[in-house]
């Protein structure tokens, strides 16, 4: 799929295009939806990507620290062999698959020559099974993690980041319901769906956000839309026979989306 | 590791609430005071740390034979613990052992004979059912041994001080605490309410807790 190249000073135009100019929103704002929506796109999909080595030393502790900018890890493999993949699985899982992993080291009987498993312990921190044995039968592991990078942060009007053409629109229709969130009131709120467009189209980007409840609120419950029946009034409803319409059509712009295989990025 | 600050944070916070923005220094419509601001900042940082599990601290301690009590409280480290989530015992010869949480109610009536017992690994513990700070096994350990606690610390206070804080979290995860910092803002009652608004955030809030915590806990 086609990357644009888009700088901030794009990005804010193309936002307050979007928005009652008659309002008064100054540029900071504007920088601040914008980055925040880049934010929230990062966390849904994990768009910005990085890798980082780690050694992971003999040690008789199987917890780990990331350092340096990755944000959060998502997969990890060995830096050497042909069997390199580490599997991702949960404490909770080893805890009851494996009883006492946290003291078992590779090289003891009946236990895997190399680290199997990782799991997270927090957004940094993280264990392995088994753990590198300590010297002098052991020694240290290196591992690569693939991982989230911080999201870029937009500053200068120059300053761009590189994002698909079909996720521009949708990043820029939520950036203007946040920007609208001062007003509140039927303004904001006929808005809202925005909201729902965004993890739609972040489903696409992300196989196991579909799993997750918000994916499946987005897609089959919108509180918001009801909360906007309710309050918005009839006189700014759009002249369709169907009240809903506008919100549908944004709505089916991302499904379609989703249907569409994204090739590479 | 790109942090926001404090400061930066009640800035853009002030732009939603359309108060002059100053980094949280005043709010001028006098709906909100500055140190209620920033107490509701503290506060929904905690709170979304804990919801989420996106920090985790941990310590370990010995723990001596028959010793069914633990006032963790004493134990250096220990003194601001929100909330204990695993517990792992390590006997003398060095096997670790996962102790699941229960509570006194059901170790009564599982094993009512469990105040008396021993056991070279105690099958369980708990922490809510004891003194405030007080880590129960249940039944107490035969020998010596070591804990592994993992908890939610409690993270320190934001205060705007030397032009701002940095914030717990990674910027992406802040969303989360924003969300509920202007929920409960907008939901406090009086002339600055608006309880839709105030919905809608508890509603985001939700999400971004959901998303934090499937990541910690190895889905996404």
């Amino acid at each position: 799929m086609a990357h644009q190249h888009v700088t901030l000073a794009t990005l804010r135009t193309r936002l307050f295009e979007r928005v009652d100019t008659s309002r008064h929103w100054v540029n900071a704002e504007a920088l601040i939806k914008i980055n925040d929506a880049l934010r929230f796109w990062n966390v849904l999909t994990g768009y910005w990507r990085t890798q980082q080595t780690k050694i992971i030393q003999p040690a008789s502790d199987p917890y780990n620290f990331l350092t340096g900018d990755m944000t959060w890890p998502m997969r990890m493999e060995l830096s050497t062999g042909t069997d390199r993949l580490v599997e991702k699985t949960s404490i909770a899982a080893l805890d009851m698959g494996q009883p006492g992993w946290e003291g078992q080291s590779i090289g003891t009987a009946g236990l895997p020559d190399r680290i199997t498993f990782w799991a997270p312990r927090s957004l940094q921190h993280f264990v392995v099974w088994p753990k590198p044995a300590v010297p002098p039968g052991g020694t240290a592991v290196t591992v690569l993690f693939d991982g989230i990078a911080e999201t870029p942060v937009l500053a200068a009007d120059g300053d761009f980041v590189d994002l698909e053409d079909d996720v521009h629109d949708v990043l820029l229709d939520y950036a203007a319901h946040l920007l609208q969130f001062k007003d509140g009131g039927p303004k904001f709120f006929s808005t809202a769906e925005t909201y729902q467009a965004l993890i739609a189209l972040a489903g696409d980007y992300n196989d196991q956000l579909r799993a997750t409840t918000i994916y499946k609120e987005a897609l089959t419950k919108d509180t918001d839309r009801d909360q906007r029946h309710r309050t918005r009034p009839f006189s700014v409803l759009p002249s369709t026979t169907d009240p809903l319409a506008s919100g549908r059509d944004r709505f089916s712009r991302a499904a379609g989306s989703a249907a569409t295989t994204r090739q590479s990025r | 590791m790109a942090y926001l600050t404090d400061a930066i944070l009640l800035n853009e916070i002030q732009y939603d609430l359309i108060e002059a923005p100053d980094s949280g220094a005043t709010f001028p419509s006098g709906l909100w005071t500055a140190a209620e601001v920033l107490a509701q900042l503290n506060d929904a940082q905690r709170m979304y740390v804990k919801a989420t599990r996106i920090m985790v601290g941990r310590s370990n301690f010995t723990v001596a034979a028959l010793d069914q009590r633990v006032d963790i409280e004493a134990i250096g480290g220990l003194e601001d613990v929100v909330q204990i989530i695993r517990v792992s015992y390590i006997t003398s010869d060095g096997v670790f052992h996962e102790i699941p949480a229960t509570d006194l109610f059901g170790a009564d009536h599982g094993r009512p004979e469990w105040a008396g017992e021993t056991a070279a690994v105690p099958l369980a513990h708990t922490v809510t059912d004891g003194l405030t700070t007080e880590l129960i096994f249940i039944p107490a350990p035969t020998d010596s041994g070591t804990v592994w606690l993992h908890f939610i610390p409690r993270l320190p206070t934001l205060d705007l001080s030397f032009g701002g804080q940095p914030m717990a979290m990674p910027s992406e995860f802040t969303l989360g605490v924003k969300w509920k910092l202007l929920a409960n803002l907008l939901g406090k009652p009086g002339r600055a309410q608006d309880a839709q608004r105030a919905a809608l955030c508890e509603s985001r809030y939700g999400d971004m807790v959901t998303l934090g915590r499937e990541m910690v806990e190895g889905m996404i």
